[in-house]
């Protein structure tokens, strides 16, 4: 699997963006329009005469609200983190929280099912409301750890102290990132009721869900005008390595796209149209877009091996640990004075079995086996003896130093 | 004349937060982006293909606070005589015989109130990864991680290092 994900890299991160659009953007409406159902239950109650209800909780409940799109938005949730896993391979928690998130995701989606079927078979308010609560809570939370989770991705340094300080999962950059959501699924809500709108010129009764398909763009303007501040937040919260001017291109315009989007929603507001308009649509599927791609961009700039790899961390020994070595536990060996200087002074350009830039030590060492003073005399002044390789430079180290190399690479090694 | 002050704020609104990110793509680029190197050396050549010790070249990095920057003389040793034909070699070269100093940009920049040394955490056994990336397979070496107090603390607490102020606040 992971050979195959490696050869396929480019496609399998095409697909997480657009599966990050999709499902994402479908999940907003899905959000807001529950939030949006919810209130409106409360507000109006169950009476015949809510003209602006029925427009909006059919539409949640009657359209959105079906099984297979739930279970569809769970399973493509789920893959998003599988396709996550599976290019970037971050050690970030394990199977079992990342299962957690789906399973109060799910627990969210069939508390809103519930809900829905309540309302419809009309069993009274209560239960509804309380089951539609606890439904949207669930959601909000899936979506908290989801979105905060995935900020995590950008900030590997805390990866190795996760487990040990819980607190660190919490990041301004994805809280703002959680928010960005919470406001995107509140304009999207507000276009995908404009598109639901039907206004007929000719009765002087309003049709139904006149009244919230009027109130459809303050919702998408209010969204906007949220996000806005949000994505500004953002930025300045993340870290430095993750940005890139295309980011920044990306974002700028995602907010022109939210100023053409409420522009249409007010024109929309002001002046009904007997059809509806997919416009906005279009421009808000832009922003989520470009927010796609510069969130993709900032993972591409953070996930890479020489930012994402940790040796182990030595821990600090308390003073009584320090002062009584484990029983049985052999010492290092201490490094003798050669040692240390041929690692300083000679490893760069020479190994024992291979070429670096000198030739392998192995192959001349036995040359000098009998004349140590050979060989301090040639380090001390090397002369080009082999034209396959460049000259030796004249280290300039003093006489002892010299001598210390030389008998440790001839006696001791 | 409600409707034009609306769209005029709607309009303005969302142009002050596209000033703002340009601002702030302005303020990254110009201060917070990593700087040029007035010598293109590449480390992954280095420390990755010759598999040189960061101490060779940083040779205060065990002894002292600061890891420091090598003399000339340190890339001469070897590039009295090798690839001396590369144009970012010629560069050392002729700042070596004109005996003008390489002014590197510096990366890391700690305030002045900080003390931090890298003898200590040589000494305590920290590998130069965790704090610099995989420097051995960076062509342009950038700062990787955030050097802020936050991320100090987590790396002490995590490791049962002190967490006193005075540790690092003299």
């Amino acid at each position: 699997m992971l050979e195959i994900a490696r050869e396929n890299l480019l496609l399998l991160k095409l697909c997480l963006v657009l599966l990050l659009i999709v499902p994402f953007s479908t999940l907003a409406f899905f959000f807001g329009g529950s939030v949006l159902s919810l209130c409106l239950s409360i507000t109006e109650g169950l009476s015949e005469d809510r003209r602006g209800g029925h427009l909006a909780v059919d539409m949640v409940q009657g359209a959105l609200l079906k099984k297979t799109l739930g279970f569809l938005l769970l399973v493509l949730v789920a893959c998003t983190l599988f396709l996550t896993y599976l290019i970037y391979r971050p050690p970030l928690y394990d199977l079992a929280f990342w299962s957690a998130c789906l399973a109060v995701l799910a627990a969210g989606i069939v508390a809103m099912y519930a809900y829905s079927y309540l309302l419809r078979n009309r069993q009274g308010l209560a239960l509804p409301l309380v089951i539609g609560s606890s439904g949207i809570a669930f959601l909000t939370l899936a979506l908290f750890l989801l979105f905060v989770g995935g900020a995590l991705l950008l900030t590997p340094e805390k990866w190795p102290f996760l487990s040990s300080q819980p607190r660190l999962f919490f990041s301004w950059a994805g809280v703002a990132g959680f928010l960005q959501f919470l406001s995107l699924s509140l304009a999207t809500t507000g276009t995908i009721l404009i598109l639901g709108y039907r206004y007929t010129p000719d009765s002087e009764v309003p049709a139904e869900g006149l009244q919230a398909g009027r109130s459809a763009p303050i919702f998408m303007v209010v969204g906007l005008l949220l996000w806005s501040p949000l994505v500004l937040f953002e930025i300045i919260n993340l870290p430095d390595l993750a940005l890139a001017p295309e980011i920044f291109g990306l974002f700028v315009v995602g907010t022109l796209l939210a100023l053409v989007t409420c522009w249409l929603g007010f024109s929309f507001c002001l002046k009904p149209s007997p059809k509806p308009t997919i416009l906005p649509l279009i421009t808000l599927l832009g922003i989520f877009l470009c927010s796609a791609l510069a969130h993709h961009l900032m993972r591409e700039n953070i996930l890479r091996p020489a930012l994402t790899t940790f040796p182990t961390l030595p821990q600090v020994a308390r003073p009584a640990e320090a002062a009584e070595p484990a029983a049985g536990a052999i010492p290092p060996p201490i490094p003798s004075a050669g040692e240390t200087l041929f690692k300083r002074h000679c490893s760069v350009c020479h190994a024992f079995e291979r070429r670096v830039v000198g030739p392998p030590l192995n192959s001349v060492l036995p040359r000098y086996k009998g004349g140590p003073d050979k060989l301090r005399a040639f380090v001390a002044n090397p002369v080009k003896i082999n034209p396959d390789y460049p000259s030796m430079p004249r280290l300039g180290l003093p006489e002892e130093d010299i001598r210390a190399i030389t008998d440790w690479l001839l006696e001791e090694r | 004349m409600g409707k034009i002050l609306f769209k005029l704020f709607i309009a303005g609104f969302f142009s002050v937060f596209m000033l703002g990110i340009s601002i702030a793509g302005w303020y990254w680029w110009t201060f917070d982006k990593t700087p040029p190197q007035p010598i293109a050396f590449k480390h992954s050549i280095h420390a990755g293909q010759l598999g040189m010790d960061c101490t060779y070249c940083h040779v205060f990095v065990d002894k002292s606070p600061e890891a420091g920057a090598p003399s000339l003389e340190t890339c001469m040793t070897c590039h009295q005589n090798v690839a001396i034909d590369r144009p970012e070699v010629i560069k050392v070269r002729n700042a070596y015989f004109s005996k003008e100093p390489v002014v590197w940009e510096r990366l890391h920049k700690l305030p002045d109130f900080i003390y931090f040394s890298h003898k200590r955490h040589i000494k305590a056994g920290v590998d130069c990864t965790h704090c610099h990336g995989v420097i051995k397979e960076m062509d342009e070496v950038r700062k990787v991680r955030p050097h802020k107090m936050g991320w100090c603390v987590t790396c002490h607490r995590g490791t049962g290092a002190s967490t006193d102020c005075a540790t690092c606040h003299k």
